[in-house]
């Protein structure tokens, strides 16, 4: 019993260290932005998929907001694996108008919604044959921190030596 | 030399001095206006029309016309002291109608602005194709903000020799884990 507790807590343990991408095993084997392109792989029956990526354009029309992503597998959280290799390009059609400012590129997003397709989309005199997916929801993660926050470059400390007698005080740059 | 006359001292006193007072306008400081979103005044233009509000955010573009400026504002929400926060907040548009001519060089886009000043109906201007109505701000004041930069954690919080959230009433053993 409790070597079984020890095997069990070491392979926890052990599994925490694991690389393994951590693909959400519930949306692993659905259907990506480069196989509905390609025309390989079946969308499921009812069309519905949840893609995560990073926000490549935006594209605010009269009543609606196109939004081009660059596919990444999604995690367990749901949210885009972007260490890992891209699935490919898809556009999320969402009704009304969504702030541009709010989605720069490289913002982390899910969607989720109905496979409508390919749509061609247009970004300045260019014009690609893309997935469409008509959004039914679009959530956007925080911007990976580029750099760590700077720790304060003063320090203080408070010595005492022993060396005969001594006390100090350092400031460290 | 100089220094024998008290004018002098006084005026040398008076300009070091100055030196340390902000030049915030008030009405940026304190906040007079009414608690009005961009998405109310978008409701109701004519109702809120007059009305005085202390907004700010982030400049996204300066549009100069004949007369006036229009800087189009991204709406954040604001520090007590009338200084935008970075993110959050309504992040809808709106104008800041300042009178005369303002640099679109100095007003550059991703700045800190905030305005006081009175509401005077909506603008269309459209964001794509989308045909957006800002709600136009009459500035009377306002106040470029320099680049955010977040409170530093002062050294002393993270020096474990301080790790004792029970200090200066005794030593709780066991406490090294603060964090």
């Amino acid at each position: 019993m409790l070597r079984h507790s020890i095997l069990l807590l070491l392979a926890l343990l052990l599994g925490a260290c694991s690389t393994v991408p951590d693909v959400d095993p519930s949306l692993a084997g659905q259907v990506t932005p480069a196989q509905v392109l390609n025309g390989v792989g079946s969308p499921p029956p009812d069309k519905r998929v949840v893609w995560t990526g990073t926000v490549q354009s935006v594209q605010n029309l009269r009543d609606r907001t196109r939004v081009e992503i660059l596919s990444y597998p999604p995690s367990r959280q749901r949210r885009p694996l972007s260490d890992q290799p891209s699935t490919g390009r898809f556009v999320v059609e969402m009704k009304g108008f969504l702030e541009p400012t709010g989605l720069p590129v490289g913002r982390p997003v899910t969607a989720s919604g109905r496979l409508a397709g390919l749509t061609s989309y247009r970004l300045g005199d260019a014009s690609r044959r893309l997935p469409l997916l008509i959004g039914e929801r679009l959530d956007a993660w925080p911007m990976p921190q580029t750099n760590v926050r700077p720790s304060p470059d003063v320090r203080f400390g408070i010595g005492v030596g022993t060396g005969g007698s001594g006390a100090g005080v350092s400031i460290g740059l | 030399m100089i220094w024998k006359s008290p004018v002098a001292v006084v005026v040398t006193l008076a300009a070091l001095l100055g030196g340390c007072a902000t030049n915030i306008p008030p009405s940026i400081r304190i906040d007079v206006g009414e608690p009005l979103s961009v998405a109310q005044v978008q409701a109701d233009p004519a109702g809120t029309m007059g009305k005085p509000v202390r907004w700010g955010g982030e400049i996204l573009s300066v549009i100069n016309r004949k007369g006036s400026s229009d800087v189009v504002v991204l709406r954040r929400a604001l520090f007590d002291d009338g200084e935008p926060k970075p993110d959050g907040g309504e992040a809808k548009r709106f104008v800041a109608r300042i009178p005369g001519f303002v640099d679109p060089a100095e007003f550059k886009a991703g700045q800190r602005l905030t305005v006081s000043g009175h509401l005077q109906g909506l603008v269309t201007i459209p964001v794509g194709q989308y045909p957006y109505p800002h709600p136009v701000v009459r500035v009377a004041e306002y106040h470029r903000w320099p680049k955010y930069v977040e409170p530093p954690v002062p050294a002393w919080h993270r020096d474990p020799f301080y790790c004792d959230p029970f200090w200066p009433w005794g030593y709780s053993p066991g406490w090294p884990y603060c964090w």
